[in-house]
């Protein structure tokens, strides 16, 4: 049986030191508040000690992708030194970027920006390197009641129904989508669970919840009312006397599939 | 609360987990230990590994120290059993209890053993409490990693390649079974010990408040200069059948080794935590955020050694657990916090289902060496405000209803 | 068991994460080279092929090496071990239904089919960690063992016409995600991406 999964997300920032660049990872509050809380390949490690299922890392700088050395010179020191399915995203832009990921080390790789502006690119890259590669980063704020997408760290509305767009980039040919609450991001209160389960409901492909987690139990609500298929965190593990391994202790505790190796 | 069936802990301890019969993972893998593991084998084992390492270097092994139950026997195990020639190597984290101090120079001076002892630098530990109890709830960052780094740096250091610890971590939670070897290296560091931060990423996190390399000793030494060693890091308690309360009886009988009272635990349970006369902070902060402390993982123990029933177990639990240590105020001073703030940290790690009330603590009860504990070098109330102002800025909003 | 004497081909055409498998062998104690013209071959003793992409654009890449011919001799004639992953074990078939549908190498036979959900909580790609029963020892593992491995999968391979099931998996039905013929071994999980039980799986491998 597929378990559910835990996913760290790994938010990147570029940090000059000096002449040279190197890549720090963050948390954010509301998409806003940055708090740089170490290095990416410790966390990674650390994450893969932890058992953690899989990585989200994201290139949080909103540059493009080509001729970031920095960001897929990280991608290839995580492929080589832990052994994590990794998803990563971050000013993707073409199918060319796709390529240059999954040379790097990418398993399966996250748009955003670009799912809206050419969703064309959805299809193309499914068809080249197949939807389980094609992971569609949905960011939403609700406005008068609608949740409503968002691009540009949440900064930018579209006017698009988070609905209406989710069962659009499926139709595309997405394979995963990852859906992330800017309003309760890195705020401890929860997961959005009815926009969660509504865009669940509406496609047949796994939904990954994140936005929220403050509790173990926010990651078991998201299962089971939520229906996700994943639960991604990144202040929880980063601000809690939490890791991995006690919150999928938490959620085997209340009956959900889970990985419990050791 | 979900509890445990037979040992009564509850479902917020760490990595528990309860099975069909509502028996929890710690339990079950008490049962394993206790009858799948063929110990005669494991101890041959580790005669290979001994002999393999004995006599080749200046020292047979090191062997780290705090001067409890666990790493005194541990000390005693390898030197009557073996007659090996141990640097001990202790990690001092500046809480030491007089008692404590005096067992560790019996016991050294009764086995004749080389110790070498590194107290760090007290304002980088100061910075380093405040910061992982505000970022994790537990402000013992510092000596988690400190135990567990500086020896093997001494290992580099002096080139020896075997240190010996003592109990493996299956014998009190999940984050390694006891089918498997629990090897104490960089991954049971990250899993287990450091709360998910390595030296690299506390840096980050102080945001330039200390010299990189005031960390060192916190920071586990890099792989490639360990194999080079080619170094083994193995828990005793993996080759020989662990029992604390045994243990702790032989040390007392044939070293002198003493117990000594500790805050909000009952009288009988003198052989443990004696080390730290912080201890007694720790187990009020485990249980604002988890519900349960130290009486109830103790009887919890006793209960699966066939001590102790549920309901024996009861009683102690209720009369000793949760109650606010007078040690409090001495750490109070040390972090510059006032109880106030103290509380709205601690809460704000709590772990579901629990909810902590704080009308309705009683006060503990000091123990007889409480005015031996030094209060030297409080953090001033200025450098402490500013960390938590910062904290308070980036604070997750805890409005969270839980079950 | 010491692997050192064991010098690993993995097939670079392009489409497939190599770095995460060079590195799990390399963990094992295994040397690793990359095999991207014929002369990369002569002196590997065990060759993966591995795979992440849509099956016809890899099976084009694949084609378009020229490896097809040289590497068949190396595994038919001789007999060196070939590890199959992911899309990498899907190109061993003779057809895969992909995008319209795409010839495969045919050296395990069967057919790669798109997967279904029976009900709305099976959702597809297949992604995660999902257990896998083991028919047979293999890899240090005995039947009857459930590990569980990491997914990422849209089509699963059908019953291989040449070759055995070593482990199933179900996701909406069983398919075959270990098949075995001889010196040849194929999943459809990511074994360096599966940690302990995908090291596990991968001395195995070495084993060979």
């Amino acid at each position: 049986m597929l378990k559910k999964r835990i996913i760290p997300k790994l938010l990147i920032k570029h940090r000059a030191l000096g002449a040279v660049t190197r890549p720090v990872l963050v948390t954010t509050r509301g998409y806003r508040d940055i708090r740089e809380v170490g290095d990416p390949v410790s966390q990674a490690k650390i994450y893969e000690a932890h058992l953690a299922d899989e990585l989200i890392v994201l290139n949080i700088d909103g540059t493009g992708l080509a001729g970031d050395e920095t960001m897929l010179g990280l991608i290839e020191r995580l492929a080589t030194e832990t052994f994590m399915p990794l998803a990563v995203g971050g000013g993707v832009r073409s199918c060319d970027d796709f390529g240059m990921l999954l040379a790097r080390g990418a398993d399966k790789i996250t748009i955003n920006r670009a799912a809206v502006e050419n969703p064309a690119l959805i299809a193309e890259a499914a068809k080249r390197y197949g939807a389980q590669c094609v992971v569609v980063s949905i960011d939403y704020r609700t406005i008068d009641g609608r949740p409503e997408v968002f691009v540009g760290h949440a900064a930018e509305p579209t006017g698009l129904d988070v609905l209406d767009f989710a069962r659009r980039v499926h139709d595309l040919g997405a394979g995963e989508i990852v859906l992330t609450s800017a309003d309760r991001d890195g705020g401890g209160s929860g997961i959005d669970l009815v926009v969660l389960r509504a865009v669940a409901d509406a496609v047949p492909i796994p939904v990954i919840a994140s936005g929220g987690c403050g509790l173990a139990s926010h990651f078991t609500d998201a299962f089971l009312e939520g229906r996700a298929e994943g639960v991604a965190a990144g202040t929880f593990f980063c601000f809690r006397d939490q890791n991995p391994m006690q919150a999928r202790a938490h959620i085997r505790n209340a009956g959900i599939p889970i990985r419990m190796e050791v | 609360m979900k509890r445990c069936v037979p040992c009564g802990l509850p479902e917020t301890h760490e990595t528990i987990a309860f099975d069909g019969e509502g028996v929890c993972n710690i339990c079950r893998g008490q049962e394993f230990r206790n009858d799948q593991i063929d110990w005669d084998a494991q101890k041959q084992s580790l005669d290979a590994i001994i002999s393999e390492h004995r006599g080749k270097h200046d020292y047979d092994c090191i062997v780290p120290f705090s001067g409890g139950k666990d790493s005194t026997w541990t000390l005693y195990y390898l030197v009557k059993e073996f007659g090996l020639k141990p640097l001990v190597v202790r990690f001092d984290h500046g809480f030491m209890r007089p008692n404590l101090e005096e067992n560790a120079l019996k016991t050294t001076r009764e086995l004749g053993v080389d110790i070498l002892s590194f107290r760090p630098n007290w304002k980088v530990v100061q910075r380093l409490m405040l910061q992982s109890f505000l970022e994790k709830g537990d402000f013992c960052w510092h000596c988690h990693t400190g135990i567990f780094s500086y020896p093997m740096w001494i290992a580099l250091e002096k080139k020896i390649p075997l240190i010996i610890w003592g109990e493996p971590s299956a014998e009190y939670t999940a984050y390694f079974s006891y089918d498997q070897a629990e090897e104490v290296d960089e991954k049971r560091f990250n899993r287990y010990i450091n709360l998910g931060i390595s030296a690299d990423d506390m840096f980050v996190r102080l945001g330039g408040a200390v010299d990189p390399r005031d960390l060192k000793p916190y920071s586990y030494p890099p792989l490639r200069d360990l194999r080079a060693l080619n170094y083994r890091s193995i828990c005793l308690g993996s080759y020989v059948k662990w029992n604390a309360k045994e243990q702790s009886e032989i040390i007392a009988r044939e070293l002198g080794w003493q117990g000594d009272e500790v805050e909000n635990v009952p009288p009988q349970y003198r052989y443990e935590k004696i080390e730290c006369y912080m201890q007694g902070v720790r187990d009020y902060i485990k249980y604002i955020k988890r519900g349960y402390s130290r009486p109830s993982h103790l009887v919890a123990l006793d209960i699966r050694a066939g001590r102790m029933t549920r309901n024996e177990g009861q009683h102690l639990i209720e009369e000793y657990e949760g109650k606010r240590p007078p040690s409090l105020d001495i750490f109070l001073d040390f972090v510059g916090m006032t109880e106030e703030e103290f509380l709205e940290v601690a809460m704000s790690h709590q772990v579901s289902p629990f909810v902590f009330e704080p009308g309705k603590t009683q006060p503990g009860a000091k123990t007889a060496d409480f005015d031996q504990w030094s209060r030297q070098g409080a953090m001033s109330r200025e450098a402490a405000q500013a960390v938590l102002s910062r904290w308070r800025e980036q604070q997750m909003q805890m409005d969270a209803k839980t079950d | 068991m010491t692997f050192s004497d064991r010098l690993v081909g993995i097939v670079d055409y392009r489409a497939g994460n190599i770095h995460s498998i060079e590195n799990a062998f390399e963990t094992l104690g295994a040397r690793v080279t990359f095999v991207r013209q014929e002369a990369d071959i002569a002196s590997v003793t065990h060759l993966v092929l591995p795979g992440v992409g849509a099956f016809g654009h890899c099976a084009e890449k694949l084609q378009a090496t020229g490896l097809v011919a040289p590497l068949h001799r190396a595994v038919f004639d001789e007999r060196r071990p070939l590890l199959g992953i992911c899309v990498g074990m899907q190109l061993l078939a003779d057809h895969g239904e992909e995008a319209g549908g795409h010839d495969g190498l045919g050296w395990l036979g069967g057919t790669v089919r798109a997967m279904t959900a029976p009900t709305p909580a099976i959702r597809i790609p297949h992604v995660g960690w999902n257990d896998v029963r083991f028919e047979e020892d293999f890899g240090g593992f005995s039947v009857g063992d459930a590990p569980d491995f990491y997914f990422d999968h849209s089509f699963a391979y059908r019953e291989p016409r040449d070759g055995r099931v070593i482990g199933s998996c179900d996701h909406g039905g069983r398919f075959a995600a270990i098949v075995g013929a001889g010196n040849v071994v194929a999943v459809q999980f990511h074994p360096e991406k599966s940690q302990s039980s995908g090291m596990r799986f991968l001395t195995g491998f070495l084993a060979m």
